[in-house]
Protein backbone atom coordinates (compact mmCIF):
# COMPACT_ATOMS: atom_id res chain seq x y z
CA UNK A 1 0.00 0.00 0.00
CA UNK A 2 2.92 2.19 0.53
CA UNK A 3 4.61 1.52 -2.20
CA UNK A 4 1.65 2.57 -4.48
CA UNK A 5 0.93 5.54 -2.56
CA UNK A 6 4.23 6.17 -3.16
CA UNK A 7 4.30 5.69 -7.01
CA UNK A 8 1.08 7.16 -6.95
CA UNK A 9 2.89 10.37 -5.75
CA UNK A 10 5.86 10.24 -8.39
CA UNK A 11 3.14 9.70 -10.77
CA UNK A 12 1.16 12.73 -9.83
CA UNK A 13 4.35 14.58 -9.18
CA UNK A 14 5.64 13.75 -13.19
CA UNK A 15 2.07 14.52 -14.41
CA UNK A 16 2.55 18.28 -12.41
CA UNK A 17 6.03 18.47 -14.72
CA UNK A 18 4.60 17.20 -18.15
CA UNK A 19 0.98 18.60 -18.19
CA UNK A 20 1.72 22.02 -20.00
CA UNK A 21 4.09 20.51 -22.27
CA UNK A 22 1.73 17.17 -23.01
CA UNK A 23 -1.13 19.18 -23.61
CA UNK A 24 0.66 21.24 -26.13
CA UNK A 25 2.14 18.68 -27.99
CA UNK A 26 -1.39 16.88 -28.77
CA UNK A 27 -3.01 20.97 -29.05
CA UNK A 28 -0.84 21.10 -32.63
CA UNK A 29 -2.45 17.77 -33.77
CA UNK A 30 -5.83 18.43 -32.55
CA UNK A 31 -5.95 22.49 -32.64
CA UNK A 32 -8.88 21.98 -30.04
CA UNK A 33 -8.32 22.85 -25.57
CA UNK A 34 -11.03 20.79 -24.45
CA UNK A 35 -9.93 17.66 -27.13
CA UNK A 36 -6.13 18.58 -25.92
CA UNK A 37 -6.93 18.38 -22.29
CA UNK A 38 -8.89 14.78 -22.46
CA UNK A 39 -6.40 13.35 -24.72
CA UNK A 40 -3.34 14.18 -22.57
CA UNK A 41 -5.34 12.93 -19.67
CA UNK A 42 -5.96 9.66 -21.68
CA UNK A 43 -2.48 9.71 -22.07
CA UNK A 44 -1.54 9.51 -18.42
CA UNK A 45 -4.31 7.33 -17.56
CA UNK A 46 -2.60 4.82 -19.93
CA UNK A 47 1.04 5.09 -18.61
CA UNK A 48 -0.61 5.22 -15.20
CA UNK A 49 -2.77 1.72 -16.05
CA UNK A 50 0.35 -0.01 -16.99
CA UNK A 51 2.59 1.14 -13.89
CA UNK A 52 3.28 -2.21 -13.04
CA UNK A 53 5.39 -2.86 -16.72
CA UNK A 54 6.78 0.77 -16.40
CA UNK A 55 10.33 1.68 -14.74
CA UNK A 56 10.66 5.51 -13.70
CA UNK A 57 13.05 6.16 -16.05
CA UNK A 58 11.00 5.75 -19.24
CA UNK A 59 7.64 7.58 -18.07
CA UNK A 60 8.39 10.60 -19.49
CA UNK A 61 9.21 9.45 -23.28
CA UNK A 62 6.29 6.82 -22.78
CA UNK A 63 3.70 9.46 -21.82
CA UNK A 64 4.90 11.62 -25.16
CA UNK A 65 4.49 8.42 -27.09
CA UNK A 66 1.12 7.95 -25.63
CA UNK A 67 -0.30 11.63 -26.31
CA UNK A 68 1.23 11.73 -29.55
CA UNK A 69 -0.22 7.87 -30.68
CA UNK A 70 -3.90 9.33 -29.10
CA UNK A 71 -3.98 12.25 -31.26
CA UNK A 72 -2.85 10.63 -34.15
CA UNK A 73 -6.23 8.52 -33.52
CA UNK A 74 -8.12 10.94 -32.17
CA UNK A 75 -7.50 12.87 -35.28
CA UNK A 76 -8.09 10.13 -37.52
CA UNK A 77 -11.24 9.81 -36.31
CA UNK A 78 -12.25 13.13 -36.87
CA UNK A 79 -11.46 13.09 -40.30
CA UNK A 80 -13.54 10.46 -41.07
CA UNK A 81 -16.32 11.49 -39.01
CA UNK A 82 -15.98 14.57 -41.36
CA UNK A 83 -15.69 12.70 -44.62
CA UNK A 84 -18.87 11.29 -43.58
CA UNK A 85 -20.12 14.45 -42.43
CA UNK A 86 -21.36 13.78 -38.57
CA UNK A 87 -18.62 16.53 -38.20
CA UNK A 88 -18.37 20.13 -38.98
CA UNK A 89 -15.51 21.47 -40.03
CA UNK A 90 -16.33 24.22 -37.73
CA UNK A 91 -16.30 22.04 -34.46
CA UNK A 92 -12.07 21.65 -34.83
CA UNK A 93 -12.07 25.07 -34.16
CA UNK A 94 -11.71 26.43 -30.24
CA UNK A 95 -13.95 29.68 -30.08
CA UNK A 96 -12.64 30.51 -26.59
CA UNK A 97 -9.68 30.26 -27.23
CA UNK A 98 -8.79 33.09 -29.89
CA UNK A 99 -12.34 35.07 -28.83
CA UNK A 100 -10.51 38.16 -27.81
CA UNK A 101 -7.59 38.40 -29.84
CA UNK A 102 -6.76 40.96 -32.26
CA UNK A 103 -7.30 39.94 -36.10
CA UNK A 104 -3.74 40.24 -36.25
CA UNK A 105 -2.94 37.74 -34.15
CA UNK A 106 -5.77 35.56 -35.17
CA UNK A 107 -4.67 35.84 -38.51
CA UNK A 108 -0.98 35.00 -38.07
CA UNK A 109 -1.88 31.42 -35.16
CA UNK A 110 -3.81 30.65 -38.35
CA UNK A 111 -1.07 30.71 -41.02
CA UNK A 112 1.29 28.94 -37.96
CA UNK A 113 -1.45 25.97 -37.69
CA UNK A 114 -1.88 25.87 -41.51
CA UNK A 115 2.14 25.59 -42.03
CA UNK A 116 2.28 22.89 -38.99
CA UNK A 117 -0.36 21.06 -40.05
CA UNK A 118 1.01 21.22 -43.50
CA UNK A 119 4.24 18.99 -42.52
CA UNK A 120 4.28 15.42 -42.62
CA UNK A 121 3.51 13.50 -39.26
CA UNK A 122 7.22 12.23 -39.42
CA UNK A 123 8.56 16.01 -39.12
CA UNK A 124 5.79 17.39 -37.18
CA UNK A 125 6.58 14.84 -34.32
CA UNK A 126 10.37 15.77 -33.82
CA UNK A 127 9.67 19.39 -34.22
CA UNK A 128 6.86 19.51 -31.81
CA UNK A 129 8.37 17.27 -29.51
CA UNK A 130 12.01 19.20 -29.99
CA UNK A 131 10.25 22.39 -29.06
CA UNK A 132 7.96 21.71 -26.42
CA UNK A 133 8.37 18.35 -24.56
CA UNK A 134 11.56 19.53 -23.01
CA UNK A 135 13.34 15.97 -23.82
CA UNK A 136 16.45 15.58 -24.79
CA UNK A 137 17.35 13.81 -28.87
CA UNK A 138 17.72 10.96 -27.07
CA UNK A 139 14.59 10.59 -24.89
CA UNK A 140 13.06 11.75 -28.31
CA UNK A 141 14.33 9.04 -29.98
CA UNK A 142 13.30 6.72 -27.56
CA UNK A 143 9.65 8.19 -27.94
CA UNK A 144 9.33 7.94 -31.60
CA UNK A 145 11.54 5.08 -31.91
CA UNK A 146 13.95 6.36 -34.65
CA UNK A 147 18.13 6.78 -33.94
CA UNK A 148 18.56 10.31 -32.33
CA UNK A 149 20.74 11.44 -35.79
CA UNK A 150 17.23 10.89 -37.61
CA UNK A 151 15.37 13.41 -34.57
CA UNK A 152 18.41 15.79 -35.71
CA UNK A 153 17.74 15.60 -39.43
CA UNK A 154 14.00 15.60 -39.27
CA UNK A 155 13.74 18.68 -37.20
CA UNK A 156 16.34 20.58 -39.55
CA UNK A 157 14.05 19.19 -42.39
CA UNK A 158 10.57 20.74 -40.47
CA UNK A 159 12.23 23.93 -39.30
CA UNK A 160 13.40 24.82 -42.97
CA UNK A 161 9.72 23.43 -44.30
CA UNK A 162 8.21 25.98 -41.73
CA UNK A 163 10.54 28.83 -42.86
CA UNK A 164 9.70 28.05 -46.47
CA UNK A 165 6.06 29.27 -45.64
CA UNK A 166 6.26 31.30 -42.73
CA UNK A 167 9.85 33.38 -43.45
CA UNK A 168 12.93 33.07 -41.27
CA UNK A 169 12.27 32.48 -37.79
CA UNK A 170 14.06 34.95 -35.65
CA UNK A 171 15.10 33.98 -31.61
CA UNK A 172 13.29 36.49 -29.10
CA UNK A 173 15.46 38.80 -27.79
CA UNK B 1 7.78 35.88 -37.88
CA UNK B 2 9.43 35.43 -34.12
CA UNK B 3 10.17 31.86 -33.13
CA UNK B 4 8.57 32.09 -30.02
CA UNK B 5 4.86 32.91 -32.04
CA UNK B 6 5.67 29.81 -34.05
CA UNK B 7 5.79 27.85 -31.18
CA UNK B 8 3.46 29.31 -28.61
CA UNK B 9 2.95 28.28 -25.20
CA UNK B 10 -0.67 27.44 -24.78
CA UNK B 11 -2.14 26.83 -21.30
CA UNK B 12 -4.13 24.00 -20.46
CA UNK B 13 -7.31 24.05 -18.98
CA UNK B 14 -7.46 24.20 -14.99
CA UNK B 15 -7.76 21.31 -12.59
CA UNK B 16 -5.91 19.03 -14.37
CA UNK B 17 -4.30 16.90 -11.15
CA UNK B 18 -7.37 17.04 -9.59
CA UNK B 19 -8.90 15.57 -13.13
CA UNK B 20 -6.47 12.90 -12.97
CA UNK B 21 -7.04 12.44 -9.26
CA UNK B 22 -10.69 11.78 -9.92
CA UNK B 23 -9.69 9.18 -12.41
CA UNK B 24 -7.55 7.01 -10.75
CA UNK B 25 -9.91 7.11 -7.69
CA UNK B 26 -12.43 5.88 -9.91
CA UNK B 27 -10.45 3.18 -11.58
CA UNK B 28 -9.86 1.84 -8.02
CA UNK B 29 -13.01 1.36 -7.54
CA UNK B 30 -13.46 -0.72 -10.88
CA UNK B 31 -12.51 -4.10 -9.47
CA UNK B 32 -15.85 -4.58 -8.02
CA UNK B 33 -17.60 -4.15 -11.16
CA UNK B 34 -15.40 -6.63 -12.95
CA UNK B 35 -16.12 -8.74 -9.94
CA UNK B 36 -19.44 -8.16 -10.44
CA UNK B 37 -19.61 -8.84 -13.93
CA UNK B 38 -17.85 -11.62 -13.82
CA UNK B 39 -20.35 -13.14 -11.02
CA UNK B 40 -23.10 -12.63 -13.38
CA UNK B 41 -21.19 -13.94 -16.54
CA UNK B 42 -20.64 -17.09 -14.73
CA UNK B 43 -24.31 -16.96 -13.74
CA UNK B 44 -25.14 -17.11 -17.38
CA UNK B 45 -23.27 -20.02 -18.41
CA UNK B 46 -24.77 -21.89 -15.80
CA UNK B 47 -27.99 -21.18 -16.32
CA UNK B 48 -28.53 -20.73 -19.83
CA UNK B 49 -25.13 -21.27 -22.07
CA UNK B 50 -24.30 -24.77 -20.16
CA UNK B 51 -25.54 -27.73 -22.44
CA UNK B 52 -28.76 -29.20 -21.19
CA UNK B 53 -30.32 -32.58 -21.99
CA UNK B 54 -34.39 -31.73 -23.81
CA UNK B 55 -36.98 -30.95 -21.19
CA UNK B 56 -38.98 -33.07 -19.15
CA UNK B 57 -41.95 -34.01 -21.02
CA UNK B 58 -44.48 -33.89 -18.16
CA UNK B 59 -47.27 -32.93 -20.40
CA UNK B 60 -46.54 -36.24 -22.12
CA UNK B 61 -46.77 -38.52 -19.07
CA UNK B 62 -49.50 -37.02 -17.38
CA UNK B 63 -51.36 -37.02 -21.10
CA UNK B 64 -50.92 -41.43 -21.17
CA UNK B 65 -51.45 -41.39 -17.76
CA UNK B 66 -55.18 -40.48 -18.01
CA UNK B 67 -55.29 -42.04 -21.38
CA UNK B 68 -54.38 -45.13 -20.50
CA UNK B 69 -57.34 -48.33 -20.12
CA UNK B 70 -56.33 -48.69 -16.93
CA UNK B 71 -54.38 -46.90 -14.42
CA UNK B 72 -51.32 -47.96 -12.63
CA UNK B 73 -51.34 -46.54 -9.33
CA UNK B 74 -47.46 -47.05 -9.50
CA UNK B 75 -45.30 -44.63 -11.66
CA UNK B 76 -42.07 -45.62 -10.88
CA UNK B 77 -41.37 -47.29 -14.82
CA UNK B 78 -41.59 -43.46 -15.81
CA UNK B 79 -38.67 -42.36 -16.77
CA UNK B 80 -38.95 -38.65 -18.05
CA UNK B 81 -41.92 -37.85 -15.73
CA UNK B 82 -43.64 -39.22 -13.12
CA UNK B 83 -47.71 -39.34 -12.03
CA UNK B 84 -49.30 -40.62 -8.88
CA UNK B 85 -52.76 -41.28 -8.63
CA UNK B 86 -53.44 -39.77 -5.26
CA UNK B 87 -56.54 -41.46 -3.24
CA UNK B 88 -60.03 -39.77 -3.79
CA UNK B 89 -63.24 -39.70 -1.74
CA UNK B 90 -65.58 -39.24 -4.94
CA UNK B 91 -65.32 -41.22 -7.68
CA UNK B 92 -66.03 -38.49 -9.88
CA UNK B 93 -63.03 -37.05 -8.97
CA UNK B 94 -58.85 -38.29 -9.90
CA UNK B 95 -56.57 -36.60 -7.88
CA UNK B 96 -53.23 -36.70 -9.55
CA UNK B 97 -49.07 -35.64 -8.29
CA UNK B 98 -47.15 -34.83 -11.31
CA UNK B 99 -43.71 -34.14 -10.91
CA UNK B 100 -40.55 -34.28 -13.27
CA UNK B 101 -37.45 -36.55 -12.55
CA UNK B 102 -34.03 -35.45 -12.50
CA UNK B 103 -32.18 -37.03 -15.15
Amino acid sequence: MADEELSRSRFEAVFVKLEKPVFNVVYRWLWNTEESRDVTQEAFMKVWNARARVKLETVEPLVFQSALNLAANRLRVRRLRRFFSLDSVANERDPGQHADTALETEQRRAKVREAIDALPEKLKAVVVLCEFSGLSTNEISQTLGIPPGTVGSRRHQAMQQLETVLGPLEDAS
Amino acid sequence: MKRHEVFEVVEPPPFGLERLRARMAEQRRAPTKWVLAGAVATLLLVFVVWPRSGPVDLVGATTAFFVAPTRDVSPLDVSTGAVLELPSSNPEVILARVASLPD
